[in-house]
């Protein structure tokens, strides 16, 4: 009934996802980024990451194959509860972000 | 004198309403999957009193809180009162006066909840027959907020009284102030980033007496309400762009959809200006952009596009202007392949105004084929009809105001809805007044037309009639005059 008993982890959906990692310190939870290659939110959010050399990993979802993008999907609905949007920062298996706004970035994790 | 209260059902009735609190509170994370845009609250707190003479002792009080979309419901048990509340958040702590010590949960509701101006129209029963008269009765208030600023005035009828509010609310402190001619009261309240919170208040009555109280409440803010939809409901617009992740309507609102790949549109808002240009804003008051009272339609379009319409949203879109439909245009021209809705806001136009406005078009989309509009009222929608053969859809919240309904009243709802979106190319609609999705896709197959639902979030969800889904949004019209003149 209450919400972390009954949340599976969907990790293993992500096992086959070929993530890139960045160095850095450790954040409170594990990172992680889905993003496309191709987008401005996701490059400004990976850019300020990046400055806040913080510890996380991060892949573009649109050079995934189909099986892999589904994956991804799945496991951000299952985890999540909403729809993948990008960039979609996963802040361990309880909270994430989507977007970037500067300000809740920095509220979230850090100044950095 | 003391007075005492009755307290034959006093005891039953606090334990019957904690287990409904506990119980309901903690399964409110699985109810999303039935309800949408829900935000639940409950909360405990405990009272001394200072007071020699109060009308009653020490006290427990309860409370209930449901927000549901634009008409939060509150129940509220509360020593030997019992209230219903329903209309905006903001305003409701000024009544819990007269012996209440606890406001637990309302700064998220100021945080999460968008009405800044908004009626609460309540009532009180004075369930154990105290005889105070201040616990009986309806009252009506008027509420707003301004960034973390939030006040209102209201008065209570049987009491006649008035009483005035103003609070502050922070990312995770709110303070609040009320005052009537029989009390006054501060309240502190502080809360955790897991949604428990602790809550202090101490109040003055007219003779000089004190009371203190503290409570603890726990809330839960639902799911995206997106995360509800079916996949029935397979098309997906972009909500001004977006509401979440951009300032609505500006560049970077619609840079975010056109970076989203699952969106094949996006919606925006038209209005017209006092110097009859047509701009993409939303709200016909520019409050909610920090820019005040003043109303748009009063406004020429130099003079809102001197505007900073980012800052409201976030630092980091400082300096955003307004667009208008040119820049639009041009936006459009670079994503050939994307579609439009355009929300005409206006109540009504003159056909001049019209057929401005549908010219401008013309000339400045190279594919105004992609361009579908909807209208707040049937006059607007019928204007627009005999104008184009671009889809014309309804907005039908504004046409008819619609509350919850339950299935043995959704035939009723039904048969009101048909003659008002008969002639509409699609309808779009509140989802936070329905659970009941089956009933709208059930409607929308009937009337052979695409149903949209919208919500406080950034995807318009979308149903296509089964027989539509080869057209491009479901509307046949989309594809333009080519197929059309077969």
């Amino acid at each position: 009934m209450w919400g972390k008993k009954t949340k599976q982890p969907q990790g293993s959906l992500l096992e086959s996802i070929p993530f890139t990692t960045v160095e850095g310190r450790q954040a409170k939870q594990p990172l992680t980024v889905f993003a496309l290659s191709t987008c401005g939110f996701c490059r400004r959010a990976i850019t300020f990451l990046n400055d806040s050399t913080i510890a996380y990993r991060y892949v573009y979802v649109d050079k995934l194959d189909k099986p892999a993008q589904d994956a991804v999907r799945a496991y951000v609905k299952k985890t999540f509860h909403t729809m993948l949007s990008y960039p979609f920062l996963c802040i361990g298996e309880d909270d994430y972000l989507t977007g970037f706004i500067r300000a809740s970035w920095e509220k979230e994790l850090g100044n950095g | 004198m003391k007075k005492t209260i009755r307290t034959k059902h006093r005891v039953p009735m606090l334990v019957a309403a904690l287990l409904l609190t506990i119980t309901s509170t903690l399964g409110a994370q699985e109810l999303p999957l039935l309800l949408q845009e829900r935000y639940i609250m409950a909360h405990i707190g405990f009272q001394r009193q200072y007071a020699t003479s109060y009308e009653y002792p020490d006290d427990i009080s309860l409370g209930y809180t449901i927000f549901n979309g634009e008409f939060p419901v509150v129940i509220h048990a509360e020593g030997p009162e019992l209230s219903l509340y329903s209309g905006s958040p903001l305003f409701i702590p000024a009544f819990l006066s007269g012996g209440t010590t606890n406001q637990i949960g309302y700064i998220d509701a100021y945080s999460n909840y968008t009405p800044i101006a908004l009626l609460s129209l309540g009532w009180r029963h004075d369930l154990l027959k105290t005889g105070n008269l201040a616990n009986d009765g309806f009252f009506a208030s008027w509420g707003w907020r301004a960034g973390i600023l939030s006040g209102g005035l209201g008065y209570h009828f049987a009491h006649e009284r008035p009483v005035g509010y103003l609070g502050v609310s922070l990312d995770n402190l709110g303070i609040s102030l009320s005052a009537s001619p029989v009390n006054l009261k501060a309240t502190l309240t502080y809360r955790t980033e897991k949604s428990w919170s602790i809550s202090t208040s101490a109040e003055v009555d007219e003779h000089g007496r004190a009371s203190f109280g503290i409570g603890f409440g726990l809330s839960r803010k639902d799911y995206a309400a997106e995360s509800i939809f079916t996949d029935d409901w397979s098309l997906s617009v972009a909500h001004r762009g977006s509401l979440l992740h951009a300032p609505e309507n500006t560049n970077a609102a619609f840079e975010w959809a056109l970076e989203q790949p699952r969106y094949v549109a996006i919606e925006t808002d038209i209005q017209l200006t006092a110097d009859g240009k047509f701009l993409l804003i939303h709200d016909p008051i520019l409050l909610r952009y920090s820019h005040g009272f003043d109303m748009v339609g009063d406004m020429t379009s130099e003079q809102l596009k001197s505007l900073d319409m980012g800052s409201w949203f976030s630092p980091d879109f400082a300096g955003t202007q307004v667009l208008d439909l040119a820049q639009l245009g041009e936006i459009s021209n670079a994503n050939p392949d994307v579609y439009w809705l355009l929300e005409l806001k206006n109540l009504v136009w003159t056909r001049e105004e019209a057929k401005r406005f549908l010219a401008e078009i013309d000339e400045e989309f190279d594919h105004p084929e992609k361009i579908g509009f909807y209208t707040v009222t049937l006059e607007m929608m019928e204007l627009m009809q005999s104008l184009t053969d671009r889809p014309v859809g309804i907005q039908l919240d504004t046409v008819k105001m619609m509350f919850y309904y339950s299935d043995h009243l959704m035939p009723l709802v039904k048969a009101e809805y048909r003659p008002l979106v008969r002639n509409a190319d699609f309808f779009t609609l509140l989802s936070s007044k329905f659970d009941r999705q089956e009933q709208l896709i059930e409607l929308s197959e009937e009337l052979g037309i695409p149903v949209m639902l919208w919500n406080f979030h950034d995807v318009i969800a979308g149903y296509i009639p089964k027989d539509l889904r080869h057209y491009p949004l479901g509307m046949p019209k989309m594809l333009d005059g080519a197929l059309l003149k077969e």
